[in-house]
């Protein structure tokens, strides 16, 4: 595919007309109708929408959970839409980070060991400089004084703070997060917000942050709504 | 830092059942296995300890040495087999023995040679004979004279050797005339004529079926591994003992499957995840077998406490024998079954998808 020199010189995430259709029994259920988004570096976008609408889909797609029926989706200019599953693996540990909703820590280490579970991935051997890293994270997450404690001891707000650690380990240049604060009080999820916002920006990280509060999109620098499985772009937030 | 091992380190409790009921099969399979060594050590030492090629059996003994009778003609035609280097008599009598300042009766073999056995001295005089290290046990002490049998034959201890019994009677190693002495006392219906013996023991390489050509029919020869097995119920105590650790090893391996199957399901939130952040089907997988290798290793370690205390507790009358060999093949069969039984997981394991960690609130 083809884009544009200068929008593919600042894009991260680049879907064109990408469809997914899942078969069941007869039907085809079309999950995402020729989405096409763009997303570029240290910007921040939030999808809404209802139940069912496809935004799970997007951003499975996105981080190369999910391989498009058509369609292309290139991130850091690689075209992962023909990847394998292997392919995919290797492409997800280096060039993405995911926040999840809730089971998102490994419940037996500790903070710091979370973060460190990236580099193990990697083939690393969680050494000095990992793990230099992964305190100076957690510090700079607020979460210098957790280093050592398990899931199970810190709260909502602290666990989802880790797992923004853990997303930016590798520092990939995309973050997609699922619903990050649908598990939290109204106060502490404008807390995580906040700090999404300072960390996607100081280094200039893009994010997809897939919400169904829409008092959260005012954090966000652009909101895409999804319906159907089509995408309406164009409401425009300012953070 | 190394995802399976540090569960195991930080989680023990969650593999506290597997581990349990994996040292009792580890247990039992270590305590089938010793009354089999026990049961086959016992009833076959007197053989296997034999320096010799070739056990020759008259031809209509089927195979039993207490049927076979070979006369001095046939060992003469034997002893002309060209590679037959080496040839001697050998001759069994299970009988109870009367022991000096003891109540019980020993059970006893007495087992009459020329060629020593390994770590057998050559034969001893008339009425003398070398009594296996499991007579201790009946109280039989250097220097003490048993009496054989209903006749009371005397046959005076003079020395100790081990691992020499027969069919799990002690052996009583003697010379062929004081054998056929007790013999012809004590088993009137089978009395053995001067000169002949039960069977021929040979050393050098001629093969059984040129020796049972030169005697033209009149012999059955084995090889000594074959004369073991041909002991009467040693090859089915074999074969029923090692379908039955064959089975426990099997139910280990259904224990290991269904222990990591059940794991698994409960860890596929989190294997989502892990996917999803780049972890791969192998890498979870080869975490699940490290996992169920561990656990058998640490109940193999259990299971082989509590059959040495078991061995320990027991009378010494049941033949429970835990050889270091029998450790290995019990470590090596639950290793084996650990693998193959964690192998249940892989499909799950491979079929978890990553995208499952998006969208999941729980």
């Amino acid at each position: 595919m083809s884009l544009d020199p200068n929008a593919a010189h600042s894009t991260v995430l680049h879907l064109t007309d990408v469809r997914k259709v899942y078969r069941s029994g007869d039907a085809d259920i079309i999950a995402l109708d020729h989405a096409t988004l763009s997303v570029h570096h240290g910007e921040i976008v939030a999808l809404l929408g209802p139940s069912g609408s496809g935004k799970t889909t997007l951003l499975s797609i996105a981080g190369g959970l999910l391989t498009p029926t058509e369609g292309s989706v290139v991130v850091n200019d690689h075209d992962i839409s023909t990847y394998s599953a292997k392919q995919l693996t290797e492409f997800r540990r280096t060039n993405v980070g995911f926040v999840f909703q809730s089971v998102n820590l490994v419940p037996f280490l500790t903070a710091e060991e979370n973060l460190l579970v990236v580099d193990e991935l990697g083939g690393g051997k969680g050494g000095k400089a990992a793990k230099q890293r992964a305190r100076d994270l957690l510090a700079e997450l607020g979460l210098g004084s957790r280093l050592k404690n398990l899931p199970a001891q810190l709260s909502g707000g602290e666990r989802q703070r880790v797992a923004i650690g853990r997303a930016l380990f590798n520092s990939p240049s995309l973050v997609l997060f699922d619903e990050p604060t649908s598990a939290l009080d109204t106060k502490i999820g404008e807390q995580v917000m906040e700090l999404i916002q300072t960390e996607m920006k100081s280094r200039n990280t893009a994010a997809v942050i897939v919400t169904h509060d829409n008092r959260m999109t005012h954090y966000a620098d652009r909101t895409v709504r999804i319906v159907d499985g089509r995408l309406e772009t164009g409401l425009l937030t300012t953070g | 830092m190394n995802l399976a091992l540090t569960e195991l380190r930080r989680q023990p409790g969650r593999f506290v059942v597997a581990t349990v009921v994996l040292s009792f099969l580890a247990t039992l399979l270590l305590f089938l296995g010793g009354l089999l060594d026990g049961l086959y050590l016992g009833s076959t030492g007197a053989i296997r300890a034999q320096n010799a090629d070739s056990i020759v059996f008259s031809s209509s003994a089927r195979d039993s040495f207490l049927r076979s009778r070979i006369t001095p003609e046939i060992r003469a035609e034997v002893e002309q087999v060209p590679g037959v280097t080496a040839v001697g008599g050998l001759g069994f009598a299970l009988l109870g023995a009367e022991v000096p300042g003891e109540t019980d009766f020993a059970d006893v073999a007495v087992a009459g040679y020329e060629l020593p056995p390994r770590g057998v001295p050559a034969p001893p005089v008339d009425g003398e004979g070398y009594a296996d290290e499991r007579l201790q046990d009946f109280g039989v002490g250097k220097g003490d004279t048993l009496l054989l049998g209903p006749a009371r034959t005397p046959v005076t201890v003079i020395g100790f050797v081990s691992d020499t019994n027969y069919l799990l009677q002690g052996g009583l190693w003697v010379n062929l005339n004081t054998w056929r002495t007790v013999q012809n006392a004590n088993r009137p219906d089978s009395n053995v004529p001067d000169d002949v013996v039960q069977a021929l023991v040979v050393q050098g390489d001629a093969p059984p079926s040129t020796i049972d050509a030169a005697t033209a029919g009149a012999t059955k020869t084995l090889t000594r591994d074959e004369a073991v097995l041909a002991l009467p119920g040693v090859k089915q105590q074999k074969s029923t003992f090692n379908q039955i650790i064959y089975s426990t090893l099997v139910v280990v391996l259904a224990v290991v499957g269904l222990f990591f199957s059940l794991l698994t399901l409960e860890r596929t939130g989190l294997y989502g995840v892990l996917k999803a952040i780049g972890a791969s089907s192998r890498r979870l997988f080869a975490g699940v077998v490290v996992q169920s290798v561990i656990v058998s290793l640490i109940a193999f370690v259990i299971g082989s406490l509590l059959a040495l205390v078991a061995s320990a507790a027991l009378p010494r009358s049941v033949p429970l024998q835990l050889t270091p060999s029998r450790f290995i093949f019990t470590l090596a069969g639950l290793v084996v079954a650990a693998v193959f039984g964690s192998a249940i997981s892989l499909r799950r394991v491979t079929r978890i998808d990553p995208a499952s960690a998006i969208g999941s609130a729980s």
